[in-house]
Formats: structure tokens, C-alpha cells, sequence
């Protein structure tokens, strides 16, 4: 049988839990209106690129810009260096890729090219981009490489764009 | 505070738990019986490694293989008691039961990382192997002597005895044990307003932890709620911590076990191992929260995952009869209904037996039958195609068959792709003409059931062998974030944003098609 000590904390512990219920007890107008109306839509980052063909855009103006490779550049979101959000943007884009119609091959190509770039390009905006404050390419030394990867990157948006349109046009007819 | 909505919140949230852990509970009744009828008293205490080292590693690896949650746990923690079994192998062995069965470690690996959940196992051994060495050197007098029990007969008798054992079983003491953890489901309802916790297990918060250690104690949740919760954490980018403590402590711990473990163990023990369990799993949610953060997510603001915690009305709400049927409706599957009806005729047998053999003499009926020396049967013709088999085999046979029964129904559970893409492919067309016209309540119905379609593609691709490929893989990954949008413009009421959504999820459920073949 249980103890009469067990017994007291038994009863003790329901007493305590019937208090907290009635001073604290589901409040529930506030609760749920705190919850689940302002779940104003967080879900992207303020530099998420909505579309494969915009992220490439964004990533060539990152390396076409002489300022993002030597001294900083703004960046779309304030509160990030250049190589931070270039590093986020080549992180995206195999999800980004297979938000669309890319087939296998061109996808593969993607996802190869970001498997390659994320990594360095985060260690670096965490590294010396960062002590050096403002966040540039400088030091990176592979900024050739990933222009070669920018520039097939375009090259797959273009093609897909110029194919798009193609079926648009056709469509129209 | 509007006292309907307690009440029929915490209504709700017990029946909710009641028919979820329907199928787990009469698994419990069963291994009980089996433990109690056919291994015997001596036959489940060598089970358990005896007094060898191999006890608590053996405790571990039965709770990960046999499928009981924490409440079809008390009545096998009962039995093992019973058979003399130390009191550190019991809670090891009442803590990992629940948390893991085959079909939710095959959801666990499809985690973004299914190291994850390999750490999470390998955490729970470290964890149990240290509880319970703690408490057989802090309280080596926790056992008690293994009680006589009678030998069971072969034949129809051992069956007819395991039957009514069960019987038994559901009208025992274990029973009101599952009520008061059930009860304790209500409690944490009353105390949760709804959607309260949405914010509770953000990956920067250092306080997420402590607040599902805090809100897990209390909950009941089965080991597969838990594995899609902690999926959906990993999936949403929450505090890895946070799902551990969920895990452990939300599967393993529960109001009635530890009022079984204060019944049996005195308060000051069950204290002491609450404390030390408690300590011993914040130290590992916060060692495992860096190393297991997945990378490249990006964290939500909220999440859903731990609504049913949290009362489900608010004030205000109309006619909760109906919203109490439509949420039991919603979440029940069939196997749950009929596992329902199955523990409500237990009951009721269970109920008769006491009221019509309070002399327990059906069972002394049973075990009655003379024991038969198997040589005798070698002597008899045709004796040998006649054999007795030992309990052991039959023991091996049950528990062995409950084993690959459930590995079986990962099968079941899982269907083949093909199979998952004609429902999504149904469902999509149900959404699609919700989301074109704003019914809201038919979006509410179906998203949740897309998602864990979506979910058992992936899983039912790597059961079988032939795990999607990347390409695949993220056009899934894509319509899910698709789906959980438009479920988010769904419970805004946003036309503009759910026609959106839902059309960008159209889209990428033909794309989705495509990779798979179509």
C-alpha cells in the first residue's frame, strides 16, 4: 500500500497543480491570439532569391561588382556582408534549381557547384570576411572559379529562360 | 479564464491520447501476459540478463525492439517486478520501450540527418546504462522476491491462460495507472492555452529545453507522435535540444508512471531518479544541440508540432462537441478505431471477470491440465509429429513474432511509391479545388494528410531498397515547404496567399511526378 508520507505528496501535489490551474490556468484568449495571428509569414530570409533565375542574377552582380571583391558591398539585407549572402545564395540553389522545370542533368551540375562553393564561402564570411568587418571577397582566392560557376550558372537560366519563352510564344499562338 | 474551454480541452486531449495509444496498450496487455504465462517468473528475469551485467544493454534493447509506448509499459513494468527483476533494469527498461519501435526508427532515418537519430539511440543506452547503475548502487534493496506462480500447461490451457491473463491485465491496478497518465494529458491542456508553445523550441532560445522537459513530463505521447515531432523540428530548423528532451522525456515519463514508480518505489527514490533523469538528459539536449544542428535550414518563427499539448479551443469558440468529434475524427486512423474497440472489450471482460471470479478460479481451472513429460510423447505413436514445446520457443515465438510483426507492418504502414503518388495525386485534386474556391475546412482536412504522405514516400523509398535520388528527393522536399505555406495562408484565412501557394504546390507536385517517372 503506499506510504502515508507517499500519500500526503500525492495529495500535496494535486493541491499545488489545482492552484497553478486556477491563478494561471489557460488563459486562452491570449494564448491562442499570441500564437496564431501574428505568424506574420517569417518563412524567408529578406535575401531568399524567390527563383533559381533570380539567385544567379544576385550572384553575378556579387562578383561583378569590384566593390564586393575588394571592400564590401550593400547587400540586400542589411545585416549581411556580400560573402554571407553570396555564400547563403549558393547554399540555395539546389532547392532553388528544383523549384523548376531544370532537368537531371542541369540540376546535377547545380548541385555539384554548390556542394563545392557553400563551405569555403561560409568559412570565409565567418573567417577573415568577418574580422576584417566589412565582409568582401578579398583573400577568398578562388574568385575565378566560382565566376566559372556564375557564368555556367547563367548560361543553364538563360537556356531554360529562352526555352520558357519559346513555349510561351507557342502557346499564345 | 472560460471553464468550457478547460474542461472540454482537456476532455479532448485524454480521449486524443486514449485513442492514439489504443494500439500500444493492448501490445502492453499481450507482452504482460506472455511474460506472465509463458515465460513465467523465472523465464522474464533470465530475459532480463538475471543479475549479470548484461541486464540494463538487454532492458535497452528489448524497450528498442518491443512495441509498447509509456502507458502499454506499465503493465509489463508490473510483471517484471513480479519476477524479481532489479528495480534499475524496470525503469530502463519503462524508459526506452516507448521511445523507439521499428516503424518510428524508419521515420527517424529519414530525418535531414539520420545521424541524428542514431545519436538519440545511442544516448538513450548511455542514459538508461547510467540511471540504472545509479540506482542499483543507491537503492540495492529496490527488488522484491520473484512471487510463485504456477506453472501454465501446454496446449489449449496455455492459451486460453494467456487470454484471460490479458483480461486480467486490463482490469488490474496497471490500468488505473494509464488512466492518471492519461488524466495527466488533461492537466497539461488546462494549462496550456492553445498555440502556446508555438514559439517554444526556436534553435537560438536556451530556454527550449527546459520548456519541453517541463511540458514533456506531463505529456503522453506515443513513440510515432514524437518521431514526426522531432522530425518536424529538425525539418523546421528548431532546437535540436529541445527535440531530445521532447524524446526522452515526452515518450518515457508520464504522469501514471510516476505515480506507479512512487507506489512501488517511495517518493524519495522516484525523486531522486526523476532528478538525476532530468539532470542527465539537459546535459546531453545541450552537448547534442551544436553537433546535430542541421545545416543549411533555415529556422521557422513557429511551429506546429507541439499544438496537441496545448488546449485545442479558445474562448469564444461555439458548439465544442462538434470541434471535439471533428479533432477525435481527424486524427484517428482505423488501426486506432479498432484497437479502440479492442481495449474497450478488455475492459469490459476484465470488469466481468472480477465481478463474476473474484476467486481467480478460471485461471486455476486453466492451469489445472497435467504437465506432460515429453518422453512420454516420444513414446506414444505419431508422438513425435505431437510435440511439446517449451516455453522458451513459445516465448521466442511471441515476442520474436511481435518483433517482426512490427517490422512487417513498416510495410503496411509504408506503401510502395507508386502507391503514395495515386493518393497524393487524389489528394492534390481535393486541394485544388479548395484552394480555388477558399474552402477552408477541406484544406484543414487534407494538408496534414498530404504531409504525411509526403512524408511516407521518402521513408517507403528507402525501406524498399531504393532510396529517392537527389533530384527527387528536393522536388519533394520542395512541395512539402509548398504544402506547409499554404497551410499557413490556410489557418490566416489569406485567399490571395492560399491560391498562390497552393498553385506553386500544384506546380510542384507535377514536377515532383515527373521525377518519380510519370
Amino acid at each position: 500500500m503506499m506510504s502515508q508520507g507517499n500519500s500526503k505528496f500525492v495529495f500535496f501535489m494535486g493541491s499545488c497543480l489545482l492552484g497553478l490551474l486556477v491563478c494561471f490556468g489557460c488563459d486562452s484568449k491570449s494564448g491562442s491570439t499570441d500564437g496564431v495571428s501574428d505568424q506574420e509569414h517569417e518563412h524567408f530570409p529578406a535575401h531568399w532569391p524567390e527563383s533559381i533565375f533570380r539567385a544567379s542574377q544576385r550572384i553575378d552582380g556579387i562578383l561583378a561588382d569590384p566593390v564586393a571583391t575588394s571592400v564590401g558591398l550593400e547587400t540586400e539585407s542589411p545585416t549581411l556582408t556580400s560573402v554571407a549572402e553570396l555564400a547563403d545564395l549558393v547554399g540555395w540553389l539546389p532547392i532553388l534549381a528544383a523549384d523548376s522545370d531544370l532537368g537531371r542533368e542541369d540540376f546535377s551540375r547545380i548541385d555539384a557547384w554548390s556542394a563545392q562553393w557553400t563551405e569555403p564561402l561560409r568559412k570565409h564570411a565567418l573567417g577573415s570576411g568577418a574580422l576584417a568587418g566589412n565582409g568582401t571577397l578579398e583573400g577568398f582566392g578562388q574568385v575565378d572559379g566560382l565566376r566559372e560557376m556564375a557564368k555556367g550558372l547563367s548560361e543553364i537560366c538563360r537556356n531554360e529562360q529562352a526555352r520558357i519563352d519559346e513555349l510561351q510564344k507557342r502557346y499564345a499562338e | 479564464m472560460d471553464i468550457q474551454v478547460l474542461i472540454w480541452g482537456a476532455l479532448t486531449r485524454m480521449a486524443q491520447a486514449l485513442v492514439v495509444g489504443s494500439p500500444t496498450i493492448v501490445v502492453g496487455w499481450l507482452i504482460a501476459a506472455v511474460f506472465e504465462r509463458i515465460l513465467g517468473r523465472d523465464g522474464t528475469y533470465r530475459l532480463f540478463g538475471g543479475d549479470t551485467w548484461r541486464q540494463l544493454p538487454q532492458a535497452w534493447l528489448l524497450g528498442m525492439l518491443l512495441p509498447v509506448c509509456s502507458l502499454g509499459v506499465i503493465p509489463v513494468m508490473q510483471q517484471m517486478r513480479k519476477s524479481g527483476i532489479s528495480g534499475g533494469t524496470i525503469l530502463a527498461f519503462g524508459l526506452t520501450a516507448p521511445l523507439f519501435n521499428p516503424i518510428s526508427v524508419l521515420y527517424g532515418l529519414t530525418l535531414s540527418d539520420p545521424w541524428a537519430i542514431l545519436a538519440f539511440s545511442l544516448c538513450s543506452l548511455v542514459l538508461i546504462t547510467i540511471l540504472g547503475v545509479l540506482w542499483d548502487k543507491l537503492f540495492p534493496n529496490s527488488r522484491i522476491p520473484a512471487e510463485p506462480l504456477d506453472r501454465t500447461p501446454y496446449g489449449l490451457q496455455r492459451i486460453g491462460a494467456v487470454g484471460l491473463s490479458m483480461v486480467q491485465q486490463a482490469a488490474s491496478r496497471s490500468t488505473l495507472y494509464m488512466l492518471l497518465a492519461i488524466l495527466g494529458v488533461g492537466i497539461l491542456a488546462m494549462l496550456l492555452p492553445a498555440g502556446i508553445l508555438q514559439r517554444a523550441a526556436g534553435k537560438e532560445d536556451a530556454m527550449a529545453p527546459l520548456t519541453m522537459s517541463a511540458v514533456a513530463t506531463l505529456a503522453y505521447i506515443t513513440p510515432m507522435t514524437a518521431i514526426v515531432q522531432v522530425a518536424s523540428m529538425f525539418q523546421h530548423g528548431n532546437s535540436v535540444a529541445a527535440a531530445f528532451a521532447l524524446l526522452t522525456l515526452g515518450t518515457g515519463v508520464n504522469l501514471g508512471l510516476l505515480l506507479w514508480m512512487i507506489r512501488h518505489y517511495t517518493l524519495r527514490r522516484s525523486l531522486v531518479w526523476l532528478g538525476c533523469l532530468v539532470t542527465i538528459v539537459l546535459v546531453m539536449s545541450y552537448s547534442l544541440d551544436r553537433p546535430l544542428r542541421p545545416k543549411g535550414i533555415e529556422p521557422a518563427d513557429h511551429t506546429h508540432a507541439f499544438d496537441t499539448y496545448c488546449n485545442p479551443f479558445v474562448s469564444g469558440d461555439q458548439n465544442y462537441w462538434t470541434s471535439a468529434k471533428r479533432i477525435l475524427q481527424d486524427s484517428a486512423t482505423p488501426a486506432e478505431i479498432i484497437s479502440l474497440g479492442f481495449v474497450a472489450a478488455m475492459l469490459a471482460l476484465g470488469g466481468l471477470n472480477v465481478w463474476l471470479d473474484p476467486q481467480n478460479r478460471w485461471m486455476q481451472w486453466l492451469l489445472r491440465a497435467p504437465s506432460v513429460d515429453a518422453t512420454d510423447l516420444v513414446k506414444r505413436p505419431g508422438g513425435m509429429r505431437d510435440i511439446v514445446l517449451p516455453e522458451w520457443v513459445i516465448a521466442c515465438v511471441s515476442l520474436g513474432g511481435l518483433v517482426v510483426a512490427s517490422v512487417l507492418g513498416c510495410f503496411l504502414y509504408y506503401p510502395p511509391v507508386s502507391e503514395i503518388r495515386k493518393e497524393m495525386h487524389s489528394i492534390e485534386a481535393e486541394m485544388f479545388t479548395s484552394y480555388q474556391s477558399g474552402e477552408w475546412d477541406k484544406l484543414e482536412y487534407w494538408i496534414p494528410i498530404q504531409e504525411d504522405w509526403a512524408h511516407k514516400m521518402k521513408v517507403s523509398a528507402y525501406l524498399r531498397g531504393k532510396p529517392l535520388d537527389r533530384y527527387t528527393d528536393l522536388k519533394l522536399q520542395v512541395y512539402k515547404n509548398k504544402l506547409e505555406l499554404l497551410e499557413h495562408a490556410t489557418e490566416d484565412r489569406d485567399s490571395k496567399e492560399a491560391l498562390d501557394y497552393g498553385r506553386q504546390g500544384s506546380l510542384a507536385f507535377g514536377r515532383l511526378k515527373r521525377a518519380l517517372g510519370d
